[in-house]
């Protein structure tokens, strides 16, 4: 039994070493490189708007994009986290202000003329729309 | 520097609570660590209350009342304060400069890759900024228009999630007077270099075994996939520490003869019912395992059960009077749309076993089972008894709920959920195995 105790002992050192090896290995590669978390970053592309809709309550995000999608998705949520405490509420555009994160900016315009809105800015393909007749 | 102000108030504050429990009984790093969790449930609480109940967001009323908790608790424990500090601190010697310079060396090396996996996310993973610091933000921003991240509409932000890692990161911006990313990071770190002192201390106090508590403490926190999730900033970290915590309160009661510090352990898991509702399930089976052990002593059994409900009380309050509907359940057993079927059951049965092999474990759960094997009953009798079966019940409960609630396809969600509740349970059971293998 003691035996066993010793090897037992003896493999949690080595995993414990491998582990502890493996996470400065994962450091090391964080460390050098900044660009591969797209999906936990994608919310900086809003940042500056939380000036325009200060007191604004609730804004519409207007998407043409898959939600199944988890990009999409992740997209939407980190912008409302970005914009908090403004409220976005997802494919409603009857507000003052629309953002339009499509799958072009070219798509993003012609929605945007379509609904007789006029584009106010735009930063890494979203654009923010005014809707002279929002609520 | 506002946070480290914070920290500071956090650890003084419950510092002197415990001391009013135990006095300097405790080992003092240990006093230290028990009384900067109890420190950051008392801020999440404090908001609770304030921010929540009272629908009160004057920044300044959270800080004081934390201010006014310390300067009570200074006030009732001061009798021979400096001294027992003087003492605690002169027996930081021989042996024991030894146990804490061995014990810092490990955290500094532990705190490097979680500090730069932190920066590295700075805006933590999914759940955070679609759950934990969405709902923070919306508390310390939006005022009276909090409730908002309650509406149907944020439905994929799991409303109806308690509120006690928000809170906390809240009582900071509080204190700082601005939003501020860092504070989540922050907090993320020190939780998990928390769960990483409280085991390594509390084994090496259990057990007198240097090697095993230094290693206990590598392998609960050092998986690459785990300091991923440590560093995600979600409240599974908070879960894994209070449930600790409570349990190792438990086991130092037991070796030191200190009843008082079941109280502790009993505030730990009203705390953590607070954090998620897996929390406020695991507290709900590990307080009634604790009561069941404790129930020939029926005076001590009535004074746990009232802390354990005077703790609990921010958890009952929000998931009965505030929680909005889950938005993402459906009965799959009244369901003839989406109906628990046993090819559901099957996957569930089966699902965790090709989790507990996944590479990213790096071998732990089958170092898990080995330690298992090789503690035989040891690991069934006494607190570490309850503590098995509060694991085993948890899970079991947890299954269940896989299978009742049929709204997500049960493949997607095992694969996004399981593992994080198993890594809220590691520090526990890295405990529970190393005392069944070691001896307590």
């Amino acid at each position: 039994m003691k035996k066993i105790k010793i090897v037992y002992l003896v493999c949690v050192f080595l995993i414990a070493g491998i582990d502890l090896l493996l996470a400065y290995g994962q450091a090391l590669i964080e460390l050098s490189d900044r660009t591969t978390v797209p999906l936990h970053s994608l919310g900086y592309q809003f940042m500056g708007l939380e000036g325009v809709f200060k007191d604004v309550h609730t804004v519409g995000y207007f998407t043409d994009k898959d939600l199944d999608k988890p990009l999409a998705v992740a997209q939407f949520e980190q912008a409302q986290y970005m914009l908090v405490p403004t409220v976005l509420d997802l494919n409603n555009t009857q507000y003052h202000w629309v953002i339009f994160d499509c799958t072009t900016p070219q798509i993003a315009m012609e929605n945007i003329k379509r609904l007789g809105f006029t584009p106010v800015k735009m930063h890494n393909g979203i654009i923010l729309a005014f809707n002279p007749y929002g609520e | 520097m506002f946070y480290l102000l914070g920290f500071l108030i956090s650890l003084i504050t419950g510092f002197l609570l415990i001391r009013l429990l135990c006095g300097n009984k405790l080992n003092f790093i240990f006093h230290l660590l028990l009384g900067l969790v109890l420190g950051f449930g008392i801020d999440g609480t404090v908001c609770f209350y304030t921010n929540i109940l009272a629908n009160q967001f004057n920044r300044f009323i959270p800080i004081g009342l934390v201010l006014a908790i310390a300067i009570a608790a200074f006030q009732a424990s001061r009798k021979n304060l400096i001294k027992d500090i003087q003492a605690l601190l002169k027996n930081i010697s021989g042996q024991d400069r030894a146990k804490y310079i061995w014990g810092f060396v490990t955290l500094a090396i532990l705190a490097i890759p979680l500090a730069i996996s932190g920066h590295y996310f700075p805006l933590g993973g999914w759940d955070a900024w679609s759950c934990w610091n969405l709902k923070a933000k919306f508390i310390f921003l939006a005022h009276e228009n909090w409730k908002d991240m309650l509406s149907p509409s944020f439905w994929r932000s799991n409303t109806q999630y308690p509120l006690l890692l928000p809170l906390i990161n809240v009582w900071f911006w509080d204190l700082g007077g601005v939003f501020d990313q860092t504070v989540t990071m922050l907090n993320s770190i020190v939780f998990t270099l928390l769960t990483a002192g409280i085991l390594l201390f509390g084994i090496w106090e259990l057990t007198g075994n240097r090697l095993g508590a230094i290693l206990s403490a590598v392998i609960a926190i050092a998986i690459p996939f785990s300091v991923t999730l440590y560093t995600s900033q979600y409240s599974d970290v908070l879960v894994g520490l209070f449930l600790l915590s409570a349990f190792m309160c438990l086991l130092l009661a037991q070796k030191y003869k200190l009843p008082k510090l079941k109280i502790l352990s009993m505030v730990f898991l009203g705390l953590m019912g607070f954090t998620k509702n897996e929390g406020l399930i695991a507290a709900g089976i590990a307080a009634l395992l604790i009561f069941w052990q404790e129930r020939k002593n029926k005076k001590e059994l009535k004074d746990l059960i009232f802390i354990f409900v005077i703790a609990s009380l921010p958890a009952i309050i929000f998931t009965l009077f505030m929680a909005p509907k889950n938005e993402a359940f459906i009965n799959g057993l009244t369901s003839s749309d989406k109906p628990s079927t046993l090819t559901r059951l099957m996957v569930i049965c089966v699902y965790p076993w090709f989790e507990f092999i996944s590479g990213k474990w790096n071998g732990f759960w089958l170092l898990a089972v080995g330690g298992i094997i090789l503690s035989g009953k040891k690991l069934w009798q006494s607190t570490l008894g309850t503590m098995g079966l509060s694991l085993i019940f948890y899970l079991l409960v947890v299954m269940a709920y896989y299978q009742v609630n049929t709204f997500f396809e049960i493949q997607w969600w095992l694969s996004t959920t399981l593992s994080r509740i198993l890594f809220a349970l590691i520090p526990t059971i890295v405990l529970w195995i190393t005392l069944g293998v070691m001896g307590a």
